[in-house]
């Protein structure tokens, strides 16, 4: 063999590469690693065809978001009170909805926070309603002990207000006074189904209270489905969605 | 052991070529800048993480993300990215759905379909990919022609059984990279309904067993975790941080769920005094996070090194 020697070297080189391949377990090594993070922004190309393949599909969710479902009588606002307008159309759809899959419900909880924006006066898309409620919370009934359900009147107390319906109260002084559930005055005694959704059920938003459920059984129905379903239903009968507020929630 | 990791027409053509190969065996090792060119591997990891259905850029709207994202542009990037590196590796840490209309109307089929367009090689599942139920996930899974790796959840007798890879060996030019997947505690984040019969079992537990084999057994040069368990907690609840200081055998983890815009990776030092990069690259596809990893095919016995020296440079667009 006559290989001119900076061959020969090199090939001795992969050689042993070869060799060492052949018998080490671990034959490669991380010499350097580099970090690099892309902003992706209106300066980054976009790809038409991947554009091209969404297209339709945004068509036809834009059309679908952009179906006017009902109409509202005056706007829903939510301001910082004990009752509000779209607080009240909250609780009292969820209210509606979940009677039809069971009779035993006697009151409903939200929180304000849950509720993420407000209706105009006039029409109602879909889109309203995502944007109103856009999580896939379901709707839940929890049978609460008395005890747990003042717990809960306490928390409602020291929200200052929460969307509720089917329960009625008077707050002075941080406490709650003259509660009727159903239409019957508060019984700590008594045991109480109540129709919530599954975020605030698994401890979302601090309510310990529910926690521990004496009975808990799920509805199967999304909040927005139920919301959706409750409009197109005052819709179909020739109604408009007319809020008020009922003094169920009166801080004195 | 050697198909694994060069190409045997190569190696054929090798010795043919010199002959005499047999009788410079006993020479001892030779210096490494002797090396050729194709002694080194350069690995591209490409990582998203919570897309959370971000189909569209973020609207202009005046808000914060207003004109960000969008997998049109995503896709871009990686087609670009892919024209100039030959081993390229994307990968996505969960969360691929919620957020948008787009899942709400169509179950996510339009992510998978788009990610599968992309060239994703696999990603794991978040607690929003269980919001429709695991049958919700399962009736999306032909829209994807990737696997989803998550090895801290038994999915026996649920209809995922079978249908969640524990881990996947890439082979990546002459490497062999080893993926697992980590997913986040259901219980309290997921309603019972939409998770099931799946049984979380603890990661820390879990990743050591996985990186073990993937390393120890399977032989791979690099291990990578994905991970939805979060980047950290001010509680010890596991995270990222707490898994690479927990763990032994893992080089990269690839994080989600926490949404946390990290400049660079973070380097910790794992139970064997080894650094773990975890990186994670905020939400909805804002960000495309980059790793590249070269490897050294090495001139003596001496096992792993890694000498890593991330390099800033953020922002790139």
């Amino acid at each position: 063999m006559n290989l001119p020697g900076k061959y020969l070297h090199k090939a001795f080189a992969l050689l042993c590469s070869v060799l060492l391949i052949a018998s080490c377990h671990h034959p490669l090594t991380v010499a350097t690693s580099n970090y690099k993070q892309y902003a992706i922004d209106a300066q980054t190309g976009a790809d038409s065809a991947f554009i091209n393949y969404y297209l339709p599909y945004k068509e036809k969710m834009q059309a679908e978001m952009d179906k006017v479902i009902g109409q509202t009588e005056q706007e829903l606002t939510k301001p910082a009170a004990p009752e509000t307008l779209m607080g009240n159309f909250f609780a009292d759809a969820l209210l509606t909805e979940g009677l039809k899959k069971d009779p035993s419900i006697q009151f409903t909880l939200s929180t304000k926070g849950g509720l993420r924006t407000t209706f105009p006066k006039g029409n109602i898309t879909v889109s309203h309603v995502f944007e109103l409620m856009p999580f896939e919370n379901e709707m839940v009934v929890l049978k609460l002990t008395g005890e747990n359900v003042r717990k809960l009147i306490d928390f409602i107390v020291n929200k200052d207000g929460e969307p509720i319906s089917g329960m009625r109260m008077k707050i002075r002084n941080k406490q709650a006074y003259d509660v009727t559930i159903a239409g019957q005055p508060f019984d700590v005694n008594k045991t109480y189904n109540l129709l919530t959704y599954d975020y605030l059920a698994d401890g979302g938003d601090d309510l310990e209270c529910l926690r521990n459920p004496l009975e808990r059984h799920e509805i199967n129905k999304k909040v927005r489905d139920a919301l959706l379903e409750n409009i197109t239903d005052l819709t179909r009968q020739g109604k408009k969605i007319n809020a008020q507020l009922d003094g169920r929630i009166v801080i004195e | 052991m050697e198909e694994l990791l060069l190409n045997k027409n190569s190696r054929r053509d090798f010795l043919r070529k010199t002959g005499a190969a047999a009788a410079l065996m006993t020479l001892g090792p030779v210096p490494f800048a002797a090396l050729g060119k194709d002694a080194v591997v350069q690995l591209t990891i490409l990582h998203t993480n919570d897309v959370h259905s971000r189909i569209e850029p973020f609207p202009m709207d005046g808000s914060r993300n207003q004109g960000l994202g969008g997998v049109a542009r995503r896709a871009a990037l990686i087609a670009k990215i892919r024209q100039e590196q030959k081993h390229v590796l994307l990968l996505d840490a969960g969360d691929v759905f919620q957020g948008t209309p787009y899942f709400n109307l169509y179950g996510g089929e339009l992510e998978f379909t788009l990610m599968s367009k992309m060239g994703y090689d696999a990603a794991t599942m978040g607690n929003h990919d269980f919001d429709n139920g695991i049958s919700g996930f399962v009736k999306q899974l032909p829209h994807a022609n990737f696997p989803f790796i998550v090895s801290n959840y038994n999915f026996d007798n649920t209809e995922l059984q079978g249908k969640v890879l524990p881990y996947k060996v890439f082979k990546k030019g002459s490497v062999k990279v080893g993926v697992f997947g980590l997913g986040i505690e259901l219980a309290g984040l997921v309603n019972k309904k939409n998770y099931g019969g799946i049984v979380y079992t603890d990661p820390i537990a879990k990743a050591n067993e996985m990186a073990s084999l993937l390393r120890n057994e399977l032989g791979c040069e690099m291990v990578i975790c994905l991970s939805h368990l979060g980047y950290k907690y001010k509680d010890d609840k596991v995270s990222d941080q707490v898994l690479a200081r927990s763990t032994r055998n893992i080089d990269l983890i690839i994080g989600g769920h926490t949404h946390t815009f990290m400049k660079v990776p973070e380097e910790i030092m794992n139970l064997d005094g080894k650094p773990v990069h975890v990186n994670q690259v905020g939400f909805a596809g804002i960000n495309l996070g980059r790793l590249d990893y070269f490897f050294h095919k090495e001139t003596g016995k001496k096992k792993m090194v890694a000498s890593v020296c991330p390099v800033n440079e953020y922002g790139m667009v």
